[in-house]
């Protein structure tokens, strides 16, 4: 028990207190069970209770600091008006309908954009990893595309498609496209030899080697592509909806800047960042039920 | 089946019996060089050697010497460059090998249960019930039944590859082939595995191809031990291991498997010498 007196009181987990001992030496360390060894199941539910209260709990601590700050006069409102204005100027656009509809409209054009981009996406790589000559060929030609400022192709798609909701969606589809392709194609061109090899010596086609080792392998991956991608496509939406669209969010937050309405052009903005990070959770929540073999991360 | 006119070199005392079994595996001056773009390296052979139907054999050699790569020839997983491997099949309608690779094998996606019959279901072999039953079966055996619905992820190294072993014998292949399974398991365990693996061929007598670095191991689980020279790895010294089955570790203890290993790794140590100093050379001439 005794480890001699230098490591009496030495910190670290399940380090108990020093005290007198028998014998020759003159203190002890005890190790003792922690919290989280006694009860594991209440540790650990409690350990989640404080990291949702704290994830929570920034924003509010925040946006109270804003408020106060605001309150006090130490920022000016006209530019950053105080959260309760924001507040009320959301609850006034909700009252008319308007949030509600630019809300279903953004939703609806990035759900659209997101799904056609990513199962494109996903597909095209499907495709690369399996036939190392259409690889050779189309890769670098990808990558070329890849450079293109995807905005700049507004002003094409709007004279190919006319104004509407096509080429906003076909945007949206473009950009999640390629955050999609590229991580995916890499992951499956990488998949370790031993799976590979266990596969070959039961003498797998080439299917069942893509659906029992290279796709589950690529999934988590992918995934994190996905999360990615997800935020990405809320992005090029609003910049989309600023230049060439009468509604969405994008449209709000741009239409109440030019009539210096700063409180709607925040409650849209506020919006987008809720909806963003909603969208975002959802995906992550979706690849970790997909995913439940892989550690977490 | 043709017998290849290159015979083994033959050990010191050589007093193997098995010669009178068919062989059931014959390479003929098999020789494998990898091609990096830069320079060819030879990576193996020529070699000759012979397996005998229902007889494990052990191939033990320095790191490098081509062992792996004679297996994954055997297993189909590459081609030789020059020379041939001629195996033979009794019944077509049974798997014919069924190969156990090192560590990092076991797919971390699929449970345990799946692992398992992931040979099975991919070669499509009998109904549905008879694959869940095979699968049962084997994991009962090998001690898995409990973890059947685990991710290998939550079991310990030796539970990870038991799996391994288990997805390969539940195909109750013609022909077994093994990488090294055991090479990163800790020394108990180990031991504990062999003792397994060596009661599971007693009862069903598979030919065997076992790769290890371990004489020990080689000794204690084979028929016979091959001998690999440096790379290119041929084949230097072939020893017959005399003891009785069904073995159990006590054969550990008697002089024989002192001598026997004495005598192995007198023939091996040459060998690894001459490896070092090979990749000394390579150093130098890199330098």
């Amino acid at each position: 028990m005794s480890e001699g007196p230098d490591v009496a009181g030495g910190g670290g987990a399940g380090t108990g207190d020093a005290r007198p001992v028998l014998g020759i030496a003159r203190s002890s360390v005890v190790r003792r069970p922690t919290p989280q060894e006694v009860d594991p199941l209440r540790f650990r539910r409690r350990r989640r209770r404080i990291d949702r209260t704290l994830g929570i709990g920034l924003p509010i601590v925040l946006t109270a600091l804003w408020q106060v700050c605001s309150d006090l006069g130490w920022s000016d409102s006209r530019f950053f008006p105080p959260p309760s204005r924001i507040w009320t100027a959301g609850v006034d656009l909700v009252e008319s309908g308007r949030l509600q509809s630019d809300l279903w409209v953004s939703s609806r054009r990035v759900l659209l954009g997101f799904s056609i981009g990513t199962v494109t996406g996903v597909a095209a790589a499907v495709v690369l990893q399996a036939s190392r000559l259409v690889r050779a060929a189309v890769e670098p030609l990808t990558y070329a595309l890849w450079t293109v400022p995807k905005l700049a192709l507004l002003p094409m798609l709007l004279l190919v498609f006319g104004i509407g909701e096509t080429p906003i969606v076909i945007l949206i589809v473009i950009n999640c496209f390629f955050l999609v392709f590229i991580p995916t194609l890499a992951a499956m061109t990488s998949i370790p030899l031993a799976y590979r090899e266990v596969a070959e010596s039961v003498r797998a086609s080439r299917w069942q080697v893509f659906h029992h080792v290279v796709f589950p392998c690529a999934l988590p991956h992918i995934f994190v592509a996905l999360r990615l991608t997800a935020g990405a496509s809320i992005l090029v939406l609003v910049a989309v909806e600023f230049v060439q669209s009468q509604s969405g969010l994008g449209y709000l937050i741009w239409n109440s800047w030019s009539l210096f309405l700063a409180d709607r052009m925040y409650v849209g903005i506020v919006v987008v960042a809720v909806a963003g990070a909603l969208f975002t959770m959802l995906v992550s929540a979706v690849g970790r039920r997909l995913t439940r073999w892989a550690p977490e991360g | 089946m043709i017998r290849p006119s290159a015979r083994r070199v033959p050990p010191p005392g050589d007093d193997r019996v098995s010669d009178a079994e068919a062989p059931r595996i014959v390479a003929r001056a098999v020789e494998r060089r990898f091609d990096d773009g830069r320079a060819v390296v030879s990576a193996l052979g020529p070699l000759d050697l012979e397996v005998g139907e229902g007889e494990f054999v052990s191939v033990v050699g320095p790191s490098g010497c081509g062992k792996s790569t004679l297996l994954r020839i055997i297993a189909g997983l590459i081609a030789p460059s020059s020379g041939e491997i001629e195996i033979g099949r009794n019944d077509p309608d049974r798997t014919l090998m069924a190969m156990v690779f090192q560590d990092h094998s076991v797919y971390p996606w699929k449970t345990v249960e799946r692992n398992v019959r992931f040979g099975l279901d991919v070669e499509r072999r009998g109904s549905r019930a008879e694959r869940d039953r095979l699968v049962a079966e084997y994991l009962e055996r090998l001690g898995l039944s409990a973890f059947a619905r685990a991710y290998p992820q939550t079991l310990s190294g030796g539970m990870r590859q038991r799996v391994a072993i288990a997805r390969a014998l539940v195909l109750q292949p013609e022909l077994l082939l093994m990488d090294e399974p055991f090479a990163s398991l800790d020394a108990q365990l180990k031991r504990l595995m062999q003792d397994d693996l060596a009661a599971l061929w007693e009862n069903e007598r598979r030919t065997m191809v076992f790769v290890t670095h371990s004489i020990d191991e080689a000794i204690y689980l084979s028929d016979r031990v091959v001998v690999m020279s440096a790379r290119p790895g041929r084949i230097c010294a072939d020893f017959a291991v005399p003891f009785a089955r069904p073995r159990s570790h006590e054969i550990r203890a008697e002089p024989e498997f002192a001598a026997l290993q004495q005598e192995i790794w007198e023939v091996l140590r040459d060998e690894v010498d001459r490896h070092l100093q090979q990749s000394e050379a390579v150093h130098r001439g890199a330098a």
